[in-house]
């Protein structure tokens, strides 16, 4: 009882955590728009983007893109609090992803593969790798100290979640710069380091976001 | 059943949110509705065979949980669940955390502390040194004296919870520092 005592002995005026239209506002639509605003200064053939732009795929994988983003950032939101568990968001999340892998191997050229993947050892072809891991790395950081100030019930779901929507935000950003369409290139350098973080994000979680 | 659940949570609701205000006293009865309903919570969870001053310690873990992370509970969603939830969650990382060195407290236990400072693979002061001078006289007069934990509790100037709970906390700590 003494405990209790010393607890409310304690307790200062507080409030209660952000809904999920004021977290996302503020910590993922800023972080994306940079991104995007990043992208477009990066990109070194902007006349070319037009074009690019009116490709019904170029539109649907961007789409995709930003489904995936956003749909992990929201079941991070959901896992980073007790209470919240809801699995729609992940399985939106998951399904997009599904959906951007399987439109991918759909397109690739089986018959050109040993060649492509020649071209795409080129260490240089491995930039668009080396900016999402440094992007998804930072904001990975950004969304494990948010998810400090939480509850995660399953730290390891979390730091999942955190780094999917990390990863995939990056994966925008190169989405628009990235001027390689090859398939090979997309499975390998933009979803490459998307797969590294979602192995090393749960383990590093485990460790980090226990409380 | 589904009526008192209503009640408690209502209840609860409206002492939780005179909390928010710095209310002390309501958060009192909060915190102290809270264990009664953590300790039925944790039985239910672990069954009967929990050890008292297991028990003990982790309903204080519980408590002290929903205390530091108070702001994690959103106003439009019910009360018990997220109690419930981090309850649970306390109880599994305990779990966890035992399970991952459940032989090294049995031989602490068992073999180190009945035979004292005949066991060659510690040094035995040097563990004793680690504990604060309250904590080792705690120590020592229950696990190596064999001493009550009520005659310890009445000359040591302390609950009888409190000193099980003192207990094994420094089984805990001597635990993690004997070498594997």
């Amino acid at each position: 009882m003494s405990t209790v005592k010393n607890l409310a002995s304690e307790l200062r005026p507080f409030k209660t955590t952000e809904s999920l239209s004021v977290f996302v506002a503020k910590r993922f639509l800023p972080v994306l728009a940079a991104f995007v605003v990043l992208s477009f200064v990066m990109v070194n053939q902007k006349e070319i983007l037009g074009i690019r732009w009116a490709q019904g795929m170029f539109l649907l994988k961007n789409v995709l893109w930003i489904t995936v983003a956003l749909a992990s950032f929201v079941a991070f939101y959901y896992s980073s609090f007790p209470q919240k568990a809801r699995r729609i968001p992940g399985i939106i999340a998951v399904g997009a992803l599904g959906l951007l892998l399987v439109l991918e191997f759909f397109q690739l050229n089986y018959a050109q593969l040993p060649a492509e993947l020649h071209t795409e050892m080129d260490l240089f072809r491995g930039g668009c790798g080396v900016i999402i891991s440094a992007m998804s790395m930072g904001y990975w950081w950004m969304l494990k100290n948010w998810a400090q100030q939480g509850a995660p019930r399953s730290p390891g779901m979390t730091g999942l979640w955190a780094s999917i929507a990390a990863s995939t935000a990056g994966c925008v950003l190169m989405q628009a710069v990235c001027w390689q369409e090859g398939t090979l290139h997309i499975l390998l350098w933009h979803f490459l380091p998307l797969s590294l973080a979602s192995y090393a994000g749960p383990l590093l979680a485990k460790k980090w976001l226990r409380w | 059943m589904l009526k008192k659940t209503a009640e408690i949570e209502q209840k609860l609701r409206a002492l939780f949110q005179l909390s928010m205000n710095g209310d002390g006293v309501a958060y009192e009865s909060f915190l102290s509705m809270v264990t009664a309903l953590v300790r039925k919570n944790l039985l239910q969870l672990a069954g009967k065979q929990l050890p008292h001053e297991v028990l003990e310690e982790l309903q204080q873990e519980v408590v002290l949980s929903i205390h530091q992370k108070k702001h994690t509970y959103s106003l439009d969603r019910p009360l018990l669940p997220w109690i419930y939830a981090i309850s649970r969650y306390r109880y599994i990382d305990d779990y966890r955390q035992k399970k991952r060195l459940p032989v090294i407290v049995e031989w602490l236990d068992d073999q180190v502390i009945e035979n004292g400072n005949q066991s060659e693979s510690l040094d035995w002061d040097e563990l004793l040194a680690l504990l604060t001078p309250q904590q080792r006289e705690l120590f020592v007069r229950i696990k190596v004296e064999g001493q009550s934990y009520a005659q310890t509790a009445e000359d040591m100037a302390v609950s009888v919870s409190a000193a099980k709970v003192g207990v094994h906390r420094i089984m805990k700590l001597l635990k993690d520092k004997v070498p594997r």
